[in-house]
Order: structure tokens, then sequence, then C-alpha cells
């Protein structure tokens, strides 16, 4: 860290830069602002996998960010954003694990199934109505499937990110990332063409 | 990127800012710090500081006493004298020697050169006159 980083404002110091100073100094600014930059992105993220459940997302946040304080020692200074995403993601994973929600969700999923695929009858020719159309079927995409979805196309990270995430060769990310997509793009075949 | 995953990309990142603008994003959560030597130094340095105030604080008050002596053309120092008084009391004891009475009978009966200390017994004002005469 040179000394021109001392004295910058906190906002205009990237993730990493911030994240090293937590690291470095237990620098409570910083982390506040790391807080405060991907809190509510964080909290979206969770609040999508989880099914909707506001106050479980909010617990998971503040679980996630305490994570990122406890751990901030094994913080190797590549990318904040991806290590964030690899916290978060794990936890999801326990909570699927704990709640029986992969088993639920499979059943679910399995009793839907025909009525999701039937359900591509939205013929409304703008983004209101593809949003809705994709917003019904990512509530009935298994966990991994919306897992992955989420952190390729909500939070845009890139293939290789979500392969460090996931903790799965980048090859197996582009595979089911192939596969999802296609699927999707059948159902929503209606709306492709726009 | 093809047209379809731009599209749903954006279409994802539109549903997504939807739900994140409507979370009530709980405050940090608290977290456990490590021991350092803050936690020693802190207070520390507040008693060094807190000794070192008050021993300023009755300095300067000695400085304000001469400055405002020098500024007056009268100096009255009243100092209160605490002197400790000691009460003697003197008790005097009356020294009588008394003679014995057969001494004296046999002086009376023919001792010619009776001896001085044996004759006085006088004493007047606490002093006894008896040894001056034997001197």
């Amino acid at each position: 860290m040179t000394i021109s980083h001392l004295f910058k404002p906190l906002s205009a110091l990237t993730d990493d830069e911030l994240m090293q100073r937590v690291r470095s100094r237990d620098d409570d600014r910083a982390y506040g602002e790391l807080y405060h930059r991907h809190a509510r992105r964080l909290m979206g993220f969770f609040f999508r996998q989880l099914g909707g459940e506001e106050p479980l997302a909010a617990d998971l946040t503040q679980d996630a960010f305490m994570r990122v304080w406890t751990a901030r020692d094994k913080f190797t200074g590549t990318n904040f954003r991806t290590w964030l995403f690899a916290l978060s993601y794990n936890l999801v994973k326990n909570h699927y694990r704990h709640s029986g929600h992969q088993r639920q969700y499979e059943a679910f999923v399995m009793q839907t199934h025909e009525a999701v695929a039937e359900s591509n009858v939205i013929d409304t020719l703008d983004n209101e109505a593809f949003d809705l159309a994709l917003k019904r079927l990512l509530e009935k995409l298994p966990p991994e499937s919306r897992l992955l979805f989420s952190l390729r196309f909500e939070e845009e990270l890139t293939v290789p990110q979500i392969a460090e995430v996931m903790a799965i060769p980048e090859g197996t990310v582009k595979s089911r990332l192939f596969a999802l997509t296609q699927s999707l793009k059948q159902k929503l075949n209606h709306h492709d063409t726009i | 990127m093809i047209p379809f995953e731009e599209k749903l990309q954006a279409s994802a990142r539109r549903l997504a800012d939807r739900d994140n603008r409507t979370m009530h994003v709980p405050h940090a959560p608290m977290r456990p710090r490590r021991a350092y030597w803050g936690w020693v130094a802190t207070p520390a340095a507040a008693l060094v500081g807190l000794v070192f105030g008050m021993s300023l604080h009755l300095f300067v008050a000695e400085e304000k006493g001469v400055r405002q002596i020098c500024s007056t053309d009268t100096i009255r120092i009243v100092q209160p004298v605490h002197d400790t008084l000691y009460l003697t009391q003197i008790v005097e004891r009356e020294r009588v020697i008394e003679k014995p009475v057969t001494q004296v009978a046999e002086t009376d009966a023919g001792e010619s050169d009776p001896q001085p200390e044996e004759c006085t017994s006088i004493q007047c004002d606490g002093i006894n006159y008896a040894i001056l005469a034997s001197n």
C-alpha cells in the first residue's frame, strides 16, 4: 500500500484496496464502505436464492459479512467480489443442506415441470412480459441452476470467477451455463425473436 | 455474447434491481476486535494525562499567586502561624530537712562545733538557702 492510498477518500478506493485495509489495519471505516457497496446486492442475491424470505436474506447477509471480517486474513487480494460470492455461495449451500430445501425443491419441480413447460404462453413483446416470464421460470429452477444463473446474469461474474466461487472447473461452468441458457431459450422462445 | 444472452442478462439485472431496491438492508454486524496494544496504551495515556493535568493545575495556581503579588503595591502576607503551645506546670515540692531530734539533743549537750548543714533548713521562695550557707 502506497502513501497516496492513505490519503485517498474511501469512496475512491477499489474493493480490493479497501479489503487490504481491513485485513492489515482492522479498518472499520473501510469495512463499512465495503458493506455499504455490497450489502444490498448481496441481500438481493440471498433473497432470490431462498425463495423470497427477506428476514432470512438479511440474516445471511450479516452472516456473510461477519465471515468477511473473521476470515479477513485469508483474503489473498485477488478479487473481493469473487471472494464474497464464494463465501455467500457456501452459505446458501449450507442453508439448503440444513433446511432440506433441496429435496423440497426437487419434489416441487417434479410436480410442476409440465406446468412450467406449458406456461410459455405469454405473447406480449415487451420487456415487462419477458421479465415476468423469466421470473416465473427462475422460480421453478433447481437451486444449483438458480445459483449459476444468479452468478452469471445477475451478479455478472465471469466464467473463471464462477468457477472459483463454485469450486468447479471452468469447463464445467461453461457446459452448465450452455445447458441452462438453451433450456431458458427454449422456454422463452416466444420472446427470443424480439 | 449472443443476443439472447444479452437479453437474458438485461432482464435478469432489471429483476434483481427491482428486488434489491425494496430490501431493508440491516446494519453491518458487530465485529469482535483483536487484542492490540491500544487497549493498554489508551488507559495508560489517560492516567498519565490526568496526573500531568493535576500537577500542571497546581503549578499554574502557584504561578498565579506570585504574579498577583508582583502587580500590587502593598504586600500583605497573612500567614496563619500555628505554634505549639506547651503548657508547663511547675510543680514545686518543698524540701524540708528535719533534724533528727536525737542529734539536736546531742548538740545542745556540749558539742562545740556543729556542722552547718545540720543547723540549716531555711527555705524561702523555693530556694534552699542552706546550700548557699554551706559553700
